[in-house]
């Protein structure tokens, strides 16, 4: 399993796309906390030295998440897109391995990329003068250690969803409307009380969000999060390994 | 010429892809037609029966255009990705006009698809009685736009998808475009670029109003310049590529 996992870490270390999509979530990430630092004092926008100003600056850093969503969909899905998946499963037969250790790889490339984001959105709010320590509480440490922790989980989600609709542009595409826009509109259609049980709602109950109505604990919301990886994962392996490889 | 369009036409009303993305056109628009409806007598929301709540839920087929986008970009890049274009360019050899004939063919279906969209968006709110049944002359101006509209998107699908030609990457970048960098320009102090960006333009070619918005035609001639510049550099690329 370890040399599976070193392998996928190989993989993703030496192609060009991972790459790209780190430097993606850096560039979103600052745009994302140069914006607060630039509106503060507008209209209605908080300002510098406001507990919310710095919120609203390590926030950004909660999107990046989304980046490594598309890592762990390309993981999968380029193995069907270059027909390379026939030599890896023939190297190593069983199939659900090989999706347990590009899970695992991903989410520790994750790991990297939420520090890699974390230190791009407190560099910005350092030099702005927008994260200053006194302003620091637990309940800011908790949010940010949420959405930081959230990066591997959104990985894990990609590699479930990649594995289950291997056609790489509709498994990149579907995931990031349906976490930007989709969701949204969804549960404009639902009943109220299912909005928490969403994933928006439990990545908001896990990053310790206080702007969205009935939000679950904070361990709850983790759990959810880790529930809907495992379950993605899971369909996605059974997928995959009932399949015809060519 | 008028083979290519119409082997063209033969390959949309063909594939899987054209009518999934037609679905998924119809469950947009009916999805945020449905959350128009549901607003009705909220705060702000506009009345049950008025010229207002009318073009509101007209509105709703604006999200359906994004399918509409999504089928130029899978015109233009699907045979890269499905590796067929090698004996598309052997059977005709003159590159440009494949690529032609595929932007003539998107922008003669995403007219009929406007509509449709349109039609079942006032029958759903006949149906809902949010709306009378007469159809008035605003009504049918609204029908004219949309179809203009939506062969600028199917346009505008294919030169991203022309200029890009990786399929997975030409169906993301539209969406961070419109849904991230051009709702972050605002932020940076750059609002006076929003009426010349595509985004901006297709809005008030739509008839969105906001600080700044064109007049229809100059907001049609901006995207026709995007049109032009995504499609003729990339046009000449694949002239020049090697096609394995």
């Amino acid at each position: 399993m370890r040399a599976l996992v070193r392998a996928e870490l190989l993989a993703l270390r030496t192609i060009r796309m991972p790459w790209a999509l780190v430097v993606t979530a850096v560039v979103l990430t600052a745009a994302l906390a140069v914006d607060p630092v630039l509106d503060a004092g507008k209209a209605g926008a908080p300002s510098i030295g406001t507990a919310a100003a710095l919120l609203a600056v390590l926030g950004a850093a909660g999107r990046g998440g989304l980046v490594v969503l598309v890592l762990g969909v390309l993981a999968v899905t380029a193995e069907f897109r270059h027909g390379t998946a026939s030599a890896t499963f023939l190297g190593t037969a069983q199939r659900a391995r090989v999706l347990v250790a590009k899970g695992a790889a991903v989410m520790l490339v994750g790991v990297a990329v939420a520090v890699v984001d974390l230190a791009v959105a407190s560099t910005v709010g350092l030099a702005s003068g927008v994260v200053h320590p006194s302003l620091l509480n637990p309940d800011i440490v908790l949010r940010v250690v949420g959405l930081l922790l959230a990066y591997p989980l959104y990985g894990l989600i990609g590699v479930g969803i990649g594995a289950l609709v291997i056609y790489q542009p509709v498994a990149v595409l579907l995931p990031l409307a349906w976490v930007v826009y989709l969701e949204d509109l969804a549960l404009h259609l639902v009943p109220r009380p299912v909005a928490p049980w969403s994933v928006g709602g439990a990545l908001a109950a896990f990053s310790n969000a206080g702007d969205f109505t009935d939000v679950l604990p904070m361990a709850v919301g983790g759990v959810l999060l880790v529930g809907y990886a495992l379950a993605l994962l899971s369909l996605g392996t059974v997928r995959i390994v009932r399949r015809d490889i060519t | 010429m008028t083979a290519l369009i119409r082997s063209e036409l033969l390959r949309l009303r063909t594939t899987r892809a054209t009518w999934g993305l037609l679905a998924a056109a119809l469950v947009l628009t009916l999805g945020w037609e449905a959350m128009v409806l549901s607003g009705i007598g909220g705060i702000d929301a506009p009345a049950r029966g008025s010229a207002e709540l009318r073009d509101a839920l007209l509105g709703s087929t604006g999200l359906g255009m994004f399918a509409v986008l999504m089928l130029g970009v899978v015109a233009a890049t699907s045979e890269f990705h499905h590796a067929t274009v090698t004996s598309t360019f052997l059977a005709t050899p003159r590159r440009g006009r494949v690529l032609g004939a595929k932007a003539a063919a998107c922008a003669l279906v995403a007219p009929p698809v406007a509509v449709l969209l349109l039609v079942v968006a006032w029958t759903t709110g006949v149906l809902a009685g949010a709306i009378s049944m007469t159809v008035e002359t605003e009504t049918l101006s609204v029908v004219a736009r949309s179809m203009v509209v939506a062969a600028c998107w199917a346009l505008l699908g294919i030169g991203v998808g022309v200029a890009i030609r990786n399929q997975t990457v030409a169906v993301i970048v539209p969406l961070v475009w419109f849904l991230v960098i051009e709702t972050l320009i605002p932020a940076y102090g750059l609002s006076w670029l929003l009426p010349w960006l595509p985004g901006g333009a297709m809005t008030a070619l739509a008839g969105g109003r906001y600080p700044g918005a064109q007049a229809a035609w100059v907001a049609f001639l901006v995207v026709m310049a995007y049109v032009l510049a995504l499609l003729v550099p990339g046009a000449r690329a694949i002239r020049r590529r090697d096609i394995t």
